[in-house]
């Protein structure tokens, strides 16, 4: 430790500086604890006031971490004003570089004025890039509760500064690569924010791990560049909770509550899609559900059918197969209906397509497919269901009819050409 | 720096802008249009004529005469859209070596990409009259559901026309940056775009110069087109009542009833009824027959409201995608000719409860878009900055043929994501990972982008060994892929070259086909 130095001025606030080393130096547990502290917004007589150090351990502390580089004493001028200017409604969340620390040093060697971006960009970049794990709001520079406006408005004027296309094919070296790293940042940052369930589990995670909440700020050297990420964190949050639903889908398997394991194994599965333990059971349950659902459907369609509700019918035939594709009554059903009410050809197409496909040699089956191909104006497939259709059933006037008509418009060159 | 310019490459029409002294401008070709239809055809006496003189004889030559080619670029022969499109036009399409569509003029085959080529080149020619120098830089616009290898074919096509191809961008995207050219408001604005053959709908957030892409979704049988045969479809069998002739089988009286169902579509977009003429259409037994009927605006509005609530449904998807309802909308803006509907405007307004925008050109706003977007890129005042979407969600398959989505479809560019994946065997030493893109969760619905190998996996139970992929698309949508094994730090990468239909040596050999000046064209 030095000579002391007199007087010392307690109302400076300390400031974890951008790019040190942190691999470099060993500290003291006392000397970690207090650079935990350090934020940026504390001053250095509340830092001897907190409780656990004595003053002049916190004074020693502050001392050693300041000759070591990595804490700023320096009482920021008057004329330059707090570096982040994203967010200008509250008071801004400090950069961890601003003018006059570590990285500006005109002998940073990572400058480099022969780049085709200006060394004070070069700069603003790399003091952006050393304060990448810092929680999402302050990447942001906006309060911890900012809303979706504000977020914008933050996102917005980073990424004009930030955006890889600011400098559309210029020559940028290794500034290529920072650029890209610090929007993507950025951009992970504002999603993750805007999204109101992914900030949940952020606040909830945040507080299963007090050490790395927002307000801390992060003793971690530059190999561990994400350690305690966010997402890593959202990922394993995320596992428990798909075990979870994973182990009420069984229960419910067990008692075979088909619906309800399907929706939860559902959840499993969309929380965690890798895990391969989910597949067969999800597999299983859906398959039972999806043939609960059908049945229940389509005596719902068959009832209002009766009735004469033509569009309800429908849609209840859609939903149906939608569970259950390949039933075949429901197909043709539904292709007469999607043709006859709905006027649409392209789904009345893929009923029927799909009920010839199930049972092949049905001769209304191929009736319907090929009336729906004439309407559509496709003479030439309507031709072929059609000459089958008469084929199984010779006796079915009308379809006769029909394949005379097509068989003409066949020959002739396709509607809507020139 | 040389000029770059913004080009709409359309189905029906193309369009093309640059900005100069910080305003843009839409440049008129030779004829005075700003637009020039996307039209390409070989005379009988193996003339090459493109756009409106292509147009103009695409009655007498139907079968050497390409439109709506932009249905075709970089789709698969056997794709249903291919097959559904070659079977309502009038030119030949047949399946190429790599089994892509191409087509059969006369006595030469062509690809796709070359044809956009010959529009591409003809835009960039009308630019170089305008500026007199030499144009050799452009941003071009395609629909936002666009696959890889549609947008490779398009670059493809720049490549072959001569053009460096900065930026492929969205149209709808395209339509907003114009749209928030010279605006600071923070808005959120919807983009409805029915064009000649497809539908986009977007959703962006804008403000302070900055425009961000939330959501984009469209329809790619879904158009102006659409409405025509509509309209077509309904003189035809008014005809048939009324003089017992069927026209369908006509090529001359069809291309005749379909230009005139296109005018009268526009004619009643101002007025409520419309008269067609079309004398000497057919001729029988009693002499020559003429169609002449009134239409009115209801009956066009009968004949295609289910092709507007279409779009809506798309609308309400895309709407759900960028989690914003209507009355969140605070700007809605129309875009395509399409548009001038009426019935379809006042769907439109009660859909999102408001007017629509007036204040674009429908027909020359994307184009505009493009030519602020090149200027974005190449000015050194940046005051308009676009954060684009990757259009289609990027993964792996994974182990029983599924899909496992890394980024998701609407991510902002440039991106990186990355997730752990596992063993399924004991003692397994390598994996193959398989490159996707598409929305399927089944990995064989998907297109295949590229696949590599990581071996030397160290020897553990499967579901132990951790593998890293990570995901990595650059501002300029080039995705690389990486696969880590965190236990021994093995790592393998590839760089996924979108698949094109066209090889290197193809395209070269088209350029070395068609020098320059043998395409360049005389209106």
């Amino acid at each position: 430790m030095g000579p002391r130095r007199e007087p010392e001025d307690y109302s400076v606030v300390p400031q974890a500086s951008a790019d040190c080393d942190l691999e470099r130096v060993t500290l003291t547990p006392a000397e970690a604890f207090l650079l935990s502290r350090v934020d940026g917004r504390t001053s250095w007589s509340l830092l001897r006031e907190l409780g656990g150090m004595a003053a002049e351990e916190v004074d020693a502390c502050l001392r050693r971490l300041a000759e070591e580089g990595i804490v700023i004493l320096e009482t920021p001028k008057a004329e330059e004003p707090p570096p982040r200017a994203a967010a200008t409604a509250h008071e801004p969340a400090p950069r961890p570089a601003g003018p006059g620390r570590l990285s500006q040093r005109p002998d940073d060697p990572r400058l480099d004025p022969s780049l085709d971006i200006p060394v004070a960009a070069q700069r603003e970049v790399l003091a952006f890039e050393a304060g990448l794990d810092r929680p999402y709001h302050e990447i942001l520079g906006v309060a911890p509760d900012a809303g979706l406006p504000e977020l914008r408005r933050a996102y917005f004027s980073l990424s004009k500064e930030f955006h890889p296309d600011r400098y559309f094919r210029r020559e940028l070296g290794p500034f290529a690569e920072r650029i890209q790293r610090v929007f993507r940042r950025i951009a992970e940052a504002f999603e993750l924010l805007s999204d109101p369930s992914a900030r949940k589990e952020m606040e909830r995670s945040a507080e299963a791990a007090p050490a790395a909440g927002p307000a801390a700020p992060r003793l971690r050297g530059r190999s561990t560049p994400h350690a305690f990420s966010l997402l890593a964190r959202i990922g394993r949050e995320r596992r428990r909770k798909a075990r979870q639903y994973f182990e009420l889908g069984q229960t419910s398997i067990a008692e075979e509550r088909w619906v309800e394991a399907a929706q939860q194994l559902r959840l499993a599965v969309a929380c965690d899609p890798a895990n391969p333990d989910f597949k067969e059971p999800f597999a299983e349950a859906t398959e039972h559900a999806n043939r609960l659902l059908s049945d229940r459907y389509i005596k719902e369609a068959d009832a209002s059918y009766e009735l004469g509700e033509y569009a309800a019918a429908y849609k209840r035939y859609v939903d149906a197969l939608h569970r259950r594709p390949f039933q075949v009554e429901a197909n043709h059903r539904a292709a007469r209906l999607a043709w006859r009410i709905e006027g649409d050809l392209k789904a009345a197409k893929e009923y029927a397509a799909r009920a010839c496909e199930v049972e092949p040699d049905v001769a209304i089956h191929r009736k319907t497919l090929g009336q729906v191909y004439a309407a559509a104006g496709l003479y030439k497939n309507a031709q072929r269901e059609l000459e089958q259709a008469v084929k199984l059933d010779p006796r079915d006037e009308e379809a006769k009819l029909e394949l005379k008509t097509t068989r003409r418009m066949a020959r002739r060159t396709p509607l809507g050409g020139c | 720096m040389g000029h770059v310019i913004g080009i709409d490459l359309g189905t029906t029409n193309s369009c093309v802008a640059i900005v100069e002294n910080g305003q843009p401008t839409v440049i008129p070709n030779a004829g005075g249009y700003k637009t020039t239809p996307s039209m390409f055809a070989v005379s009988d006496d193996g003339k090459r004529l493109v756009g409106h003189l292509a147009k103009r004889q695409a009655i007498t030559n139907c079968t050497s005469t390409v439109y709506g080619v932009k249905r075709l670029i970089g789709r698969r022969f056997d794709s249903e859209e291919v097959q559904k499109t070659a079977e309502l036009v009038p030119y030949e399409v047949i399946r190429g070596s790599n089994d892509d569509a191409r087509l059969q003029l006369a006595d030469k085959t062509f690809t796709c990409p070359e044809i956009a080529a010959i529009i591409l080149r003809e835009m960039k020619r009308v630019a170089q009259e305008y500026v007199g120098e030499p144009v050799d830089e452009a941003v071009v616009t395609v629909p936002a559901y666009f696959n890889d290898t549609q947008r490779q074919c398009t670059k493809d096509a720049g490549k072959i026309a001569g053009l460096e191809i900065l930026r492929i961008i969205n149209e709808p995207t395209a339509a907003a940056l114009a749209y928030g050219f010279g605006r600071s408001e923070e808005e959120t604005i919807a983009i409805y775009d029915l064009g000649g053959g497809t539908f986009d709908i977007s959703i962006l957030s804008m403000g302070d110069g900055v425009v961000e892409v939330l959501s984009t979704n469209g329809n790619t049988f879904l158009g102006g087109e659409d409405f025509d045969r509509r309209v077509v479809d309904h003189l035809n069998a008014w005809f048939l009542d009324n003089e017992a002739i069927d026209l369908r089988g006509d090529a001359m009286a069809m291309q005749r009833l379909k230009d005139a169902a296109e005018k009268a579509k526009c004619d009643l977009s101002s007025r409520d009824v419309t008269e067609i003429n079309l004398p000497f259409i057919a001729t029988d037994e009693r002499g020559p027959r003429h169609l002449n009927v009134e239409m009115t605006r209801d009956t066009l509005e009968s004949l295609s409201h289910d092709l507007v609530s279409q779009s809506l449904k798309t609308c309400e998807a895309c709407m759900r995608d960028a989690k914003v309802t209507p009355d969140q909308v605070d700007r809605v803006i129309l875009v395509g000719g399409q548009t001038r509907m009426p019935f379809l405007q006042t769907a439109v307004a009660e859909f999102f409860g408001k007017r629509p925008h007036k204040g674009v050109n429908p027909d020359e706003v994307v184009a505009v878009g493009a030519a602020l977007q090149a200027q974005a890129l190449t000015a050194d005042q940046k005051d308009l900055l676009l954060l684009d979407v990757t259009p289609l969600s990027l993964g792996i398959a994974t182990f029983g043929g599924r899909f496992a989505k890394l980024i998701e479809r609407n991510t902002t560019v440039p991106v990186r994501r990355s997730h752990i994946f596992t063993t399924t065997r004991d003692d397994q030493r390598d994996v193959k990972v398989r490159v996707l893109q598409g929305e399927s969760d089944v990995a064989a619905e998907n297109d295949l982008l590229g696949e590599f190998v990581l071996s030397g996996i160290k020897p553990a139970p499967k579901g132990d060994p951790e593998i890293e992929v990570a995901f990595d698309i650059d501002a300029n949508g080039i995705v690389n892929v990486s696969a880590r094994d965190n236990a021994t730090g093995l790592e393998q990468s590839i760089t996924v070259n979108a698949a094109s239909t066209l090889s290197d040596e193809e395209i070269q050999r088209i350029i070395e086909e068609n020098p320059p000046d043998a395409i360049a064209l005389k209106v």
